[in-house]
């Protein structure tokens, strides 16, 4: 049987675990003190309808008692990482979904799963005063399906002769996979239910979309073949992005965050050693659209003034003026066990040992001790908001 | 409302498997720890850094342990109007 654990508003309940002076009043989580929108709430904000995404304007209204706190990263990455070591005592089939969900796959012969399941729920409320709730089913899909049933702190099992009759509780665009387009296609031709999913057959499924159609066809009957994985997927690009303090006017202003983005990128590309050789630079203006390129160059890199520079040419290329209130830079066609810093085009052939340098600086010391003085010249440094791919180790880990 | 600080203060702490603060001293009042509310490590290179929030009962206090250089530093006080 699957386990799926997935902890309970876990960015605010961590904050009011931490601040006794914020339990039980609504507070929303937001990325950083300018600008930004609610990462998370706690219950107490959701009964008042703050919801997540808003922006803390919108919260401020829906909600004038809301109380707005900052993410502190580096205690949800310390709860999470110690839960994961947790889990993997358990079983080493963990798979880490996301910072605050785990899949486990559990040997119903060797174990109680009930017990397994209360023994989590304790160890996390006791260790780390936040509750969470679990899930369990024969799949991944049932059991992350069920964590929902008695959310916050609840637990609700399903039997494998049971999976069918509870995916047709739910209504399509609930089910996890089956995302809003998706569903408003299916709600187009009439179709509500994992039951209306099935009565349309499989072939009628794979006619309208392709491959995808026979996975519908399964989940609709509750089934679900991704096993638990506890390996790392590869990654398939290193990427960074950063909403503005305020917006930028100005090409050098915003030269400044991309060369601070690149540096990002080239860090977690030499860090894991990957190089890359295209770049997707995007930019978004102050109504929200976003533009963006990607261009695949000559050669593999790894190294900050290479995808600097290039990022700069991808951004002369595509702004066109408009006030900017993000940015991002993304590495992609990456190989792994492959670091390269410099080429033979580079003026300057010294740039392999600059960056071992500013590495071994930056490890003994921390985080961004040394980096690149332009980069002083930006309000906002470093990663604020944790992205959902974040992971305890590997190349999905970002420092705070 | 919170305020923060990173004040070197002195610290009276219990070291067992980590370190405990009992009490702090903040402008030559003595404070005592009433309850460590939360408990968390950071690293900073090859530094570790014991953080805490802690309360006296009135107030709450982030504290930080540097393990490298064994010096406490009083983080941020939170005088319980929100954050």
């Amino acid at each position: 049987m699957i386990l799926c654990m997935d902890m309970d508003a876990f960015f605010a309940s961590v904050e009011q675990a931490a601040n006794p002076n914020l339990r039980g009043k609504p507070i929303a989580v937001i990325g950083s003190r300018e600008r930004t929108v609610v990462v998370t709430c706690s219950y107490e904000a959701r009964a008042l309808g703050v919801k997540t995404g808003m922006s803390k304007y919108e919260a401020m209204k829906v909600c004038p008692s809301i109380v707005l706190v900052t993410t502190t990263n580096r205690i949800y990455t310390h709860v999470s990482t110690e839960i994961t070591k947790f889990l993997k005592t358990i079983t080493p089939k963990v798979e880490v979904y996301s910072i605050d969900e785990a899949f486990l796959d559990i040997d119903e012969d060797e174990h109680d799963i009930t017990s397994i399941a209360y023994m989590i729920k304790s160890h996390v409320k006791s260790n780390f005063n936040i509750t969470c709730s679990i899930g369990v089913g024969p799949n991944k899909l049932v059991a992350k399906m069920a964590t929902g049933v008695h959310k916050p702190d609840g637990f609700y099992m399903v039997e494998p002769d049971e999976a069918m009759e509870f995916m047709d509780s739910f209504e399509l665009g609930k089910i996890w996979g089956i995302g809003r387009k998706l569903s408003g296609k299916f709600r187009n031709m009439g179709i509500f239910t994992t039951a209306d999913v099935r009565q349309l057959g499989e072939e009628r499924l794979c006619e309208m979309f392709g491959i995808n159609g026979s996975r519908i066809f399964q989940m609709a009957h509750g089934l679900y073949s991704d096993s638990v994985d506890q390996t790392e997927k590869p990654v398939k690009s290193i990427g960074h992005s950063m909403t503005m303090p305020h917006n930028l006017k100005t090409r050098e202003e915003a030269a400044g965050y991309l060369l601070q983005l690149s540096e990002m990128v080239s860090s977690r590309a030499r860090r894991n050693g990957y190089s890359g050789k295209t770049l997707h630079v995007v930019i978004r203006d102050a109504e929200r659209q976003d533009v963006g390129k990607r261009r695949t160059f000559g050669f593999f890199t790894s190294a900050t003034h290479h995808i600097y520079e290039i990022a700069m040419s991808i951004f002369d290329e595509i702004w066109s003026g408009e006030d900017i209130r993000l940015l991002g830079v993304s590495l992609g066609s990456l190989v792994p066990s492959c670091v390269t810093l410099s080429n033979m085009m580079d003026d300057f052939q010294g740039w392999a040992d600059v960056y071992d340098v500013i590495d071994e600086i930056n490890t003994k010391y921390g985080k961004e001790s040394v980096s690149f003085g332009t980069v002083l010249q930006c309000k906002r440094r470093g990663a604020k908001t944790i992205s959902p791919a974040w992971r305890p180790d590997g190349t999905r880990n970002i420092k705070f | 409302m919170l305020l923060n600080l990173h004040e070197r203060v002195s610290v009276g702490a219990v070291f067992e498997s980590s370190p405990n603060p009992v009490w702090f001293s903040l402008h030559g009042e003595k404070i005592v720890v009433k309850e460590v509310c939360y408990r968390w490590k950071e690293r900073e290179g090859n530094d570790i850094i014991h953080k805490f929030t802690i309360t006296d009962g009135f107030n709450v206090f982030e504290l930080s342990f540097s393990a490298l250089d064994a010096c406490w530093y009083l983080e941020a006080m939170d005088e319980g109007d929100g954050k």
